[in-house]
């Protein structure tokens, strides 16, 4: 009798726990000789794909360098563009080329600009990438769309901004978002038009991208920022304040003022930025009301932060006021860093005799110009 | 013995009742550990595709970023302290405070700040709003360039009391709370303030990030620049755990929004949320993971939506204890902080008002990560008793310990495996061996090290009342062979003050 099958009719003399606990130890000893074998192999992969990338960096970046500092016309490019797709030709490997190729191109564009980030953007279309892009967008699974239109967009591909525009209310939230932000970089403040529609929220990261991306166009009035302040979005108003603010857009102010009533605190803490942001002194009333209907401490100090900005000699009245009155730490410390920022020292050393120790404290560390 | 008589005495069905629980255990600790990695790897891909084209640059130029405040706290921290809040101030983020508390350290760490960035006291107004041991002095800088330093001089009362101390002094709404002597990532800020600015949904209230290990690392300028396998194996055994440890169980747990600890190394949270809460609890030594757990019963008792994040991206390198005797005292404290905890919020085990937290979170911790070693060291002990008095079947007992054996090794390969594919730490072939390798001894040197601290951690904690933090030895951030830095210094830990009264459990 083999040994094999000595072994075989030992393991079928045990007992059925034996027999589990037998082929359990042996999967668990295969699998984990298995997976040493993939790790390695990954390694191995790794390390190939790191060559092929120098290699075809070390062949591709003569060539991009030529085209990009080159006088020649767009349709020369096509000769340049074959040698780059015939260096990038492979049974194996050609998807993964086109990838460093693809990052090759975009990373040279980042750091080109004018004429030569224009002549690699005909290279990338003449290469086929920009189709390659397209073809994700329209069926590959959501992190190869949102890289594609964020590619596209990076390569300044104008001409893709329709089929970009239809993904800006995508079920995906990372679909949506570079789509959005995708949107603006290649079509401008108008292309902010999705707001109009927007169903779902914009978080706070996106709406910074996309302030970011609106204030690098060049400076033109929004219209349509004012039915984006009534918008029933909520984060569509605030992002409408931070548009506002940021292009200091003041023909709005009767709709911002409107807005410090908003029933979320979120709105009306833009507002009240916003309101400090365009010097509206026009809001000074009203900001003395929504301070005494408010319990919300951020909105307060927000208030006191612009009353300092806004105010004149009753502000700063009000605001001294509110130093001798007010126990809440940062309530009186906002109050009294105001009223320095009006320029009115002289009140704060003469309030010192009146306050709390807290509030004395608070004055100390507010003249400390050393602070 | 014969087990499998018809008539079953009582020492049969004790036997079986023992199988029952050892096995039974053995085999739901394996299958939670394979359904948390396989969440983390499904998790972790994700967000490594997300990051393929997220542009860090907007919130880098924008003066809408939210302000935020480092909380530093140190102790007898001389050797480090310079270029440790040097890197603190050349971290990417537009807007931003350094608030490092000297706790009543003993050696020269307030003078060389004093000295090194101009420092002079100043009448700096302090809210109160959580109790600390007396706040000597704050001091801010005469160069504009470190406008954005403040130094606090106290008394000394512990890691908590600093950060209580910090946190009475930050004026931010986040705080990033961290061990001053880990070295972090330049964009460490960009990366943990994502889930707070991203989240619409939910308030997002904290945020954790993965800690790696620091030894053998080459660190220029206190940025690690070359990353390298520790040459000591006792290292190597907590590079792997760290992983299995962040890359695999927490990254799983921040997608289950079940996170209860949020590491001391690294951690954003909203300021306040966590005065409301009361802040670091001054009496525990396991305070991170406290504060977890503390935040999110407050959050959930006042009704608030609330979520906690957690960020895979390496962010924060530390250096591990290459001594036995030092790593068995830091495993030992970090048992009875679990324990201390776990205790101290027994109220959400297995209660439903609290949802996942006291439905799953909680009773897996206590289940898994503070009685599993206990379970562990008695099964083992219990079955080498059985075994001499014949009662049990050894050839059993040991085929189930290859089995654990094979699962733990196939599982640290898999971790490996998952590092491989995602964040690529060890570059060289050598470096990959070597944890290979360190995978296979480690179940068999490393792990029972770790089941002994726990027990002990256990014994001291219910029969000893310790609840001094004992002393971490610090070798430094040693020289890898293609050079770097060499730090070598010696950081007694911190003791705290008062004998904490051994609790009633």
């Amino acid at each position: 009798m083999s040994l094999l099958s000595e072994i075989y009719y030992f393991f079928l003399a045990q007992e059925t726990r034996f027999q589990v606990a037998i082929v359990l130890v042996l999967i668990m000893l295969v699998l984990a000789g298995v997976l040493a074998l993939i790790v390695l192999r990954e390694r191995t992969r790794k390390n190939r794909r790191e060559e092929r990338e120098q290699n075809i960096r070390r062949r591709v970046e003569p060539i991009l360098q030529e085209v990009a500092f080159s006088e020649q016309e767009s349709e020369e490019f096509k000769d340049a563009a074959q040698r780059i797709n015939k260096l990038i030709q492979s049974r194996y490997h050609r998807q993964s080329n086109k990838n460093i190729l693809n990052e090759l191109i975009l990373y040279y564009h980042r750091n080109l600009g004018g004429e030569a980030a224009k002549r690699l953007q005909e290279l990338y279309r003449q290469t086929g990438l920009k189709r390659t892009q397209l073809d994700h967008l329209k069926n590959g699974d959501w992190h190869f769309k949102a890289k594609a239109i964020s590619d596209l967009s990076n390569m300044r591909m104008a001409e893709t901004l329709y089929e970009i525009l239809a993904y800006t209310d995508d079920d995906n939230l990372n679909v949506r978002n570079e789509a959005q932000y995708a949107a603006v970089k290649l079509g401008g403040k108008k292309a902010l038009n999705f707001l109009d529609e927007l169903k779902s929220p914009l978080s706070d990261w996106q709406q910074i991208r996309l302030l970011d991306q609106s204030l690098r166009q060049d400076y033109q009035l929004i219209e349509e920022v004012d039915t984006w302040l009534k918008s029933e979005n909520e984060s569509v108003v605030k992002f409408a304040l931070r548009l506002v603010r940021n292009l200091n857009q003041y023909q709005e102010i009767d709709q911002i003022i409107k807005l410090l009533y908003h029933k979320s605190i979120g709105v009306q803490i833009q507002a009240v930025k916003t309101c400090e942001e365009l010097s509206a002194t026009k809001s000074l009333e009203n900001l003395h009301e929504i301070f005494e209907l408010t319990k919300n401490v951020k909105l307060k100090t927000q208030i006191l932060r612009a009353l300092g900005e806004l105010g004149g000699p009753k502000e700063a009245g009000f605001l001294r006021e509110v130093i001798i009155t007010e126990k809440h730490y940062d309530i009186s410390f906002e109050a009294a860093r105001s009223l320095k920022r009006m320029g009115r020292q002289d009140m704060l050393q003469a309030t010192n005799g009146n306050l709390t120790p807290q509030n004395q404290g608070i004055v100390k560390h507010i003249l400390d110009e050393r602070i | 013995m014969n087990e499998f008589d018809a008539t079953y005495s009582l020492v049969d069905i004790l036997v079986y009742i023992f199988y029952f629980i050892v096995y039974g255990y053995t085999i739901f600790v394996m299958t939670s550990y394979l359904v948390l990695g396989i969440i983390s790897t499904i998790q972790a891909r994700k967000y490594l595709k997300r990051n393929t084209y997220t542009d860090y640059l907007n919130i880098l130029q924008s003066p809408e970023a939210p302000t935020l405040s480092i909380l530093a706290p140190a102790f007898n921290e001389e050797n480090t302290i310079i270029d440790n809040v040097r890197s603190l101030l050349n971290i990417h983020y537009p807007n931003y405070e350094v608030v490092v508390v000297n706790d009543g350290s003993k050696d020269r760490t307030l003078v060389k700040l004093i000295e090194e960035y101009e420092l002079e006291a100043v009448d700096y107004s302090i809210n109160y709003n959580l109790k600390t041991s007396k706040i000597k002095a704050v001091y801010k800088s005469r160069n504009d360039s470190h406008s954005n330093l403040v130094v606090v001089d106290k008394e000394n009362g512990g890691k908590s009391d600093a950060l209580n101390a910090a946190l009475n002094v930050s004026s931010n709404d986040y705080t990033l709370n961290i061990d001053v002597d880990c070295v972090l990532e330049e964009d460490i800020l960009l990366k943990l303030m994502k889930p707070f600015l991203e989240e619409t949904d939910q308030q997002m209230i904290a945020s954790g990030g993965v800690v790696r290990i620091a030894n053998n690392c080459k660190v220029e300028k206190g940025r690690v620049t070359e990353v390298n396998v520790p040459n000591k194996l006792i290292s190597q055994f907590q590079t792997l755990e760290y992983l299995r440890s962040f890359l695999l169980a927490r990254v799983a747990w921040g997608n289950l929004d079940g996170l209860l600890l949020i590491s001391g190394a690294i951690g954003v949270f909203q300021k306040e949320i966590v005065i409301a809460c009361g802040g670091y609890d001054r009496d525990t030594i396991g305070e991170d993971m406290e504060l977890t757990v503390r935040m999110r019963r407050y959050a959930r008792e006042k009704n608030i939506d609330y979520t906690i994040g957690f960020v895979p991206d390496p962010l924060c390198w530390t250096e591990v204890p290459e001594s036995w005797s030092v790593l068995r005292r830091q495993r030992n404290r970090w048992a009875r902080g679990s324990i201390e905890t776990l205790l101290s919020h027994k109220r959400l085990f297995f209660n439903p008002f609290y949802g996942k937290i006291g439905l799953i979170s909680y009773p897996y911790w206590l289940l898994f990560e503070w009685l599993a070693p206990l379970i562990e060291f008695i099964g083992i002990a219990l079955l080498i008793i059985f075994s001499l008095l014949g009662v049990v079947n050894v050839s059993f007992f040991y085929l189930m310990l290859f089995l654990i054996y094979g699962f733990t090794v196939a599982f640290t390969i898999a971790t490996l495996y998952i590092e491989e594919i995602t964040y690529f730490q060890y570059k060289k072939r050598r470096q990959l061996l070597k944890l290979l390798l360190a995978g296979l001894l480690e179940p068999i040197i490393y792990h029972p090290f770790m089941v002994f601290s726990a027990v002990t951690g256990n014994w001291d904690y219910f029969f000893e009342g310790k609840s001094n933090w004992g002393q971490m030895k610090r070798e430094g951030f040693s020289k890898p062979k293609g050079g770097g830095r060499k730090i070598t210094r010696e950081a007694p830990a911190q003791p705290i003050q008062r004998q904490r009264k051994l609790r009633s459990t």
